[in-house]
């Protein structure tokens, strides 16, 4: 298990500084930079501002620098906000974009299982062929689609809920991000739980159960649902990518101000170290918690052994 | 699932492995369809494969069907993936050309804003300028008195061109990076693997915005071809390790070994004999990767990253439709609905000829 760990982490590492390089690459080959704005600065302000932010070093100094900084996990002044770090930044949007995505994938945790042992249990049956459509129409309806509907529904028609900002975590305004986010989630929750299920329904070992006469209830909650969920944890380590993306639109739908938000700024105005520092961050993020979930799966399945 | 490990044989045809024209009776058909269930075990081979033609009587003729009949009697049998490709069909079709024949019909076209549009712009679906009811519009108009109908056909044009593209290229990276990497084996393989993992691994989708937002000074149609570039260089990754997976479990058939001791070269050997095996996976995979491509463009489009005006497609479309949500619902619902309908026919037509070719795959 050790050895599996040190391996990953073994991938883990390049791949980080993968994900810098060629961003720091694509944004340094791209024309124009940040001071190619309409209104042009005068070129002796350009050229101390240059000074401050490193940029008239030669390439080479300029890459180490910034993968010193990232190694420190200090991402520099963003330039676009210039009285604030990318540390400060990120701290202050991350808890937003958190709750919603923590939020949406609980809740497309619990809908999806459920929809999806409940199809698997019945196989066949109107509920499973219920259950899977819908399933199918929550992958294929993108949430850009979904979010401008609920909110069309639920607050410009029938006034139930607040159609945007933040205000907080325990609030109204919660609900219609969180529901627009899972929707695909669920989807793909509930197939991958039917799918698994079945799988496992059929295996000897829930014939044992049976046989030994335990109830369908303990049958299904104490034997085949910790089989049956395996390919759920695997599907963790993507959902996660997905949920990033996805919080980027939610945030716009929903004018939250979240991480997404600000890189969406950032990529567009050219603000290097803001984008470096988020992508850096959310590769670091997303690749540990890849790891976690591998680890939990290796813990979670005896048959596999590293 | 695990594509790597699969070692499936490759297209395994019962009966024309059998001599052509064997005399068989009907009535040995039950212990030779054991026979080959037994033999092979893992083969996609359904039940009710093997039929029997011909007169009882003396000369019986086993009728031999290959791997690509079956699978279309499969996908044909399968409701939903009809209803898929009838669908796919439909708006293939009406987007190539339906902005011509509206033309035809009823004068509107994607850039035309009639003169009476210079009051109110957006009329509702089946509205006339004055409110009558009216043919002009069956979807009504945007914002700036454009047809929503032709508008909705000519991003069809767009969006399907994306995901047709950019799958294209997936393909053509995919394969022949897996096939060359499971063929070749040894040091290089684990190399070329390693790359992919670590790729794998990357939020490529930030790296497209990334890239698709410091490229953006561009004209609309250069930000198209970007965006065919961007998508398909990013969604290879699986298609090579699918691949990969099937050459593995190809490469020490005799076929192979038969075309190395003619002297076949080795690029011939993979594209010309092995390449053509790996094909149902391969197309199975390919039409999955159709939608995933065509919801990534809508989402880049959705952030201002994709398609420019004045091009549209159905994600430029939605976000114009998001703008006046509470005003004018049907600019966003049209093209809303019209995606998804496009994208839920794809999945299941990608799943019914998973199905179809590739009954092991059956996991998602």
């Amino acid at each position: 298990m050790l050895r599996f760990i040190i391996r990953r982490l073994l991938i883990t590492i390049p791949t980080i500084l993968v994900v810098i390089t060629i961003t720091w690459t694509l944004v340094r080959l791209a024309p124009g930079n940040f001071y190619s704005a309409e209104k042009k600065l005068p070129a002796a302000i350009e050229q101390n501002l240059r000074e401050k932010y490193g940029l008239d070093k030669p390439w080479r100094e300029q890459y180490l620098r910034m993968m010193g900084q990232i190694i420190r996990l200090d991402f520099g002044s963003s330039i676009g906000y210039p009285d604030q770090t990318v540390n400060a930044i990120i701290a202050r949007s991350l808890p937003v974009s958190a709750t919603i995505g923590i939020l949406a994938y609980l809740l497309a945790l619990v809908v999806g299982i459920t929809a999806g042992s409940i199809a698997a249990l019945k196989q066949n049956s109107k509920w499973d062929y219920a259950s899977m459509t819908l399933a199918m129409l929550g992958i294929s309806i993108p949430n850009f689609v979904l979010g401008p509907i609920l909110v069309l529904v639920f607050s410009l028609m029938l006034y139930w809920l607040p159609p945007s900002r933040w205000e907080g975590f325990p609030s109204w305004n919660v609900i219609l991000p969180v529901i627009t986010l899972s929707g695909i989630y669920m989807a793909y929750i509930a197939r991958l739980t039917r799918a698994g299920m079945l799988e496992v329904l059929n295996s000897d070992y829930i014939r044992t159960a049976r046989a030994k006469g335990l109830s369908e209830t303990q049958v299904v909650t104490r034997h085949a649902l910790r089989g049956g969920l395996l390919p759920v944890v695997s599907y963790t380590g993507p959902a996660l990518a997905f949920l990033l993306t996805g919080t980027v639109v939610v945030e716009r739908i929903f004018a939250l101000p979240g991480l997404g938000g600000y890189f969406l700024q950032a990529a567009s105005n050219r603000d290097e170290p803001l984008i470096i520092g988020i992508v850096a961050f959310v590769a670091i993020v997303l690749l540990l918690m890849n790891l976690l979930v591998d680890i939990a799966y290796a813990y979670l399945d005896p048959r596999i052994r590293y | 699932m695990n594509e790597d490990e699969s070692k499936r044989p490759p297209e395994i045809d019962v009966v024309e492995s059998s001599p052509p024209g064997a005399p068989l009776s009907p009535s040995v058909a039950a212990p030779l369809d054991d026979a080959v269930l037994h033999t092979s075990p893992e083969m996609a081979v359904a039940e009710g494969d093997i039929r029997f033609t011909g007169e009882p009587d003396g000369d019986a003729v086993v009728r031999g069907t290959s791997l690509w009949k079956d699978a279309r009697r499969r996908l044909f049998k399968n409701k939903l993936a009809v209803f898929g490709l009838v669908v796919v069909a439909v708006v293939t079709l009406g987007s190539v050309l339906g902005p011509t024949i509206l033309k035809l019909t009823l004068g509107t076209s994607p850039d035309y804003i009639s003169s009476d549009a210079a009051l109110i712009k957006s009329f509702p679906p089946f509205t006339a300028p004055d409110g009558s009811f009216s043919w002009t519009h069956p979807m009504g108009t945007d914002r700036q008195g454009r047809d929503l109908l032709a508008r909705v056909l000519q991003g069809g044009q767009i969006s399907l061109m994306v995901g047709a593209i950019a799958t294209l290229m997936s393909l053509i990276i995919g394969v022949s990076y897996g096939a060359v990497s499971g063929y070749l084996g040894g040091r290089i393989d684990n190399l070329m693997m390693r790359i992919v993992d670590v790729l794998y691994a990357i939020p490529y989708i930030i790296l497209v915005i990334v890239l698709l937002a410091v490229f953006k000074n561009q004209t609309p149609r250069g930000q198209v071809i970007l965006l065919f570039i961007a998508l398909g260089s990013v969604s290879w990754l699986t298609m090579a390790r699918i691949v990969r997976g099937q050459v593995l479990s190809l490469k020490n058939q005799e076929f192979v070994l038969a075309a190395r001791a003619t002297g076949v070269s080795t690029p011939r050997i993979i594209f010309r004999h092995i390449v053509p095996n790996t094909l149902g996976p391969v197309i199975v995979y390919a039409t999955l990767t159709i939608p995933t491509v065509m919801l990534s463009e809508a989402f880049l489009s959705f952030l201002g990253f994709g398609v420019q005006p004045p091009l549209a497609s159905w994600g430029s479309l939605v976000t114009d439709g998001i703008q006046n949500i509470g005003i004018f619902p049907w600019q966003l619902i049209f093209p809303g609905a019209t995606m998804a309908l496009t994208l839920f026919s794809l999945n299941f037509l990608g799943d019914g000829l998973r199905d179809a070719l590739d009954p092991r795959m059956r996991k998602f």
